[in-house]
């Protein structure tokens, strides 16, 4: 056993004066905060097994098997370092994104998350969009480590085209889930009327049907799903209209129950949240043709009339006021249907022209202002269509012009407030 | 032609019709239009070209797979306000201005590096010209001729822009480009672009080899 154990340590001592070696511990930037975590990790591990080495050889034979799982938690731990570093090795201080882009992904982060986080953006060829909480997917190695603050949070981004702007809402939608973890939840379940919902999702339970258990995960996972669009609608307003009626798409009729609640249900919460907001007038005027296609497919509900479904609809509607109101009070610094009313026939003059504009009223403009004049402008200039919905959302040069101007509008504002 | 003074420079920058404006945003120092010239600063694009295995760039055998491939011996490089851009001494790269310049129809002008970075052996500028009603950001050509590695920064104020007003607008239409396919980043070469006139010179070059020069 001796032998064993020595042979262990020496190799989880080795392991992690390698991944050590590995990283770049030097540098600054994104991302950075989880190299230096990783780092930590490793160094614990080494640590440790240099203390079991130290036991060898053994006083007592019996704790030898203890010690031996030991280190093989340790190795095991290892492993998760290696495939962390592995995806995203080449993300760190990263410098080969439109510096609009990071910027965008920055005010995400800022407006969204209360406790702040530390963004790493992968280009991902397959987990479009999705953002990956990397604290608690590898909370095993901090164990004995404080909770890194900032927060790493991985930004999946398309590896194809990564500079689609339409991914701005999307993505805004998707930081809601963090924003969730980071405890949204139990501000949700401190607010929300859960026991009318309960009594609900009870109701739908029948013979043949989901279980009660599979009813109460699909209602966990709708609620978060509908905050994380209301958070996205709130902040970036028609944007979110205009991106998930495309990226859904709406169209979608009836589908089968999954954890995401159906498209045309989302599109009409998106349409109450805003008209909340004061939004419908500014919709009505601006791009009539698309708010009224959008309004009538989120009307065009085809109901299945099965009790689960039935169940599942009552119990979030009972909680959508809570869902709403969490969102309004969480989103800092959201666009405001004022202030876009007020400045989009300037903002139209200049972008008609080509020229990214850049301030209103001697003030930056946000991102979130940016994008929805330009979109609603660029709807309008096609003919406010359908069709001009799905050409402006995939428009890559409108696109890049609305990163550059992104990049433009914050640059001024980074310099203003320093 | 007459080269526009601050006054003129600041009235242009006014005029109340946005698609006779000259344009240059963000400003974000009033202080950058001067007597004669406007400041503008270093962006936050840069193309790098690696060292590639061709024999070497020659426009008269450049085809349009070239073309290409240069490009594909480039690297872009982001870099945000705050952080650095180090040029190293003989090194080229393209930049471009922070400014996105939008010129009237009536006016011209040209890209000059500023003397304080050439006495450092910065050149920034290879006499640009911008046409009138150009719209987009300016790309400059950044060499180091010194003798010790430069520090860029995004934002720091490295050329100036001198404008001239012509005595009628240009009656050549600005180009049908795709909408929004104004540069918002360095440009690289386009060589390829006067394929029309390297076939013609290569035709006169090989009437003169055969002996049938003038």
């Amino acid at each position: 056993m001796d032998t064993e154990l020595r042979f262990l340590a020496g190799l989880a001592i080795d392991e992690s004066a390698r991944l050590i070696r590995a990283t770049h511990r030097e540098r600054n930037g994104r991302g950075y905060s989880l190299v230096s975590l990783l780092i930590q990790a490793c160094e614990r591990v080494s640590i440790e097994a240099s203390s079991i080495a130290g036991q060898v050889p053994l006083a007592d034979p019996a704790v030898g098997p203890s010690l031996e799982r030991e280190l093989y938690r340790l190795l095991d731990e290892l492993k998760l370092v290696h495939l962390f570093l592995g995806m995203y090795a080449g993300d760190f201080g990263r410098n080969d994104l439109p510096v609009g882009l990071v910027h965008m992904v920055d005010a995400l982060v800022r407006d969204l998350l209360p406790r702040g986080a530390d963004p790493i953006i992968h280009l991902s060829p397959e987990n479009m969009y999705s953002t990956l909480g990397v604290v608690e997917a590898a909370k095993q190695l901090w164990r004995l480590t404080p909770p890194p603050d900032p927060h790493p949070v991985g930004f999946n981004l398309p590896a194809l085209n990564p500079e689609n702007a339409m991914l701005a809402p999307i993505l805004a939608h998707e930081v809601g889930h963090t924003a969730w973890r980071q405890g949204l939840d139990a501000q949700l379940n401190a607010t929300a009327d859960l026991t009318a919902a309960s009594a609900h999702l009870r109701s739908a339970v029948v013979p043949g049907g989901p279980s009660a258990q599979h009813l109460a995960e699909l209602f966990d996972s709708w609620r978060q799903e509908l905050l994380c669009d209301a958070l996205a609608a709130v902040l970036t307003g028609p944007s979110f209209l205009f991106a998930s009626a495309v990226f859904l798409p709406v169209t979608t009729g009836g589908t089968p129950i999954g954890r995401h609640p159906f498209p045309r249900d989302r599109v009409a919460y998106t349409l109450r949240i805003l008209g909340e907001l004061g939004w419908t007038d500014f919709l009505q005027s601006n791009v009539p043709g698309v708010y009224q296609w959008c309004a009538d497919l989120a009307g065009d509900v085809v109901l299945t009339g099965h009790p689960a479904e039935t169940g599942l609809r009552a119990a979030i509607g009972v909680i959508e006021p809570a869902i709403t109101a969490l969102a309004r009070s969480a989103a800092t610094s959201p666009v405001l249907p004022g202030r876009l009313e007020s400045n989009i026939a300037e903002f139209n003059e200049l972008f008609y022209l080509e020229v990214p504009c850049t301030q209103w009223a001697d003030s930056a403009i946000t991102p979130w202002e940016l994008l929805a004049a330009a979109w609603t402008c660029e709807i309008r200039r096609l003919g406010d269509t359908p069709e001009a919905l799905r050409l402006t959302c995939y428009d890559e040069h409108l696109n890049a012009f609305m990163i550059k101007s992104v990049e433009l509008a914050v640059i001024l504002r980074l310099w203003t407030e320093a | 032609m007459s080269l526009l003074l601050r006054d003129q420079l600041l009235a242009a920058m006014s005029r109340p019709e946005a698609g006779t404006r000259l344009i240059v945003a963000p400003l974000l120092d009033a202080e950058q239009v001067g007597g004669g010239t406007i400041d503008l600063r270093l962006g936050t694009e840069f193309i790098e070209s690696r060292r590639w295995t061709e024999a070497g760039i020659d426009p008269l055998e450049l085809s349009g797979e070239d073309v290409s491939r240069s490009a594909r011996s480039e690297e872009g490089v982001f870099v945000s306000l705050g952080a650095e851009f180090v040029l190293h001494p003989g090194q080229f790269v393209l930049g471009a201005t922070l400014e996105f310049v939008r010129l009237p129809s009536d006016i011209s002008g040209q890209v000059v590096g500023r003397s304080s970075w050439g006495r450092l052996g910065l050149i920034v500028a290879t006499a640009v010209v911008v046409q009138p009603g150009f719209a987009g950001v300016l790309t400059l050509e950044l060499v180091n001729t010194g003798n010790v590695p430069i520090h860029l920064y995004p934002g720091l104020r490295v050329a100036q822009l001198q404008l001239w007003k012509a005595d009628a607008p240009t009656t050549l239409p600005i180009s049908d480009r795709v909408k929004y396919a104004v540069p918002l980043g360095p440009e690289s070469v386009h060589l390829a672009w006067d394929s029309s006139e390297v076939g013609r010179i290569k035709t006169i070059g090989g009437q003169l080899e055969g002996g049938n020069g003038p």
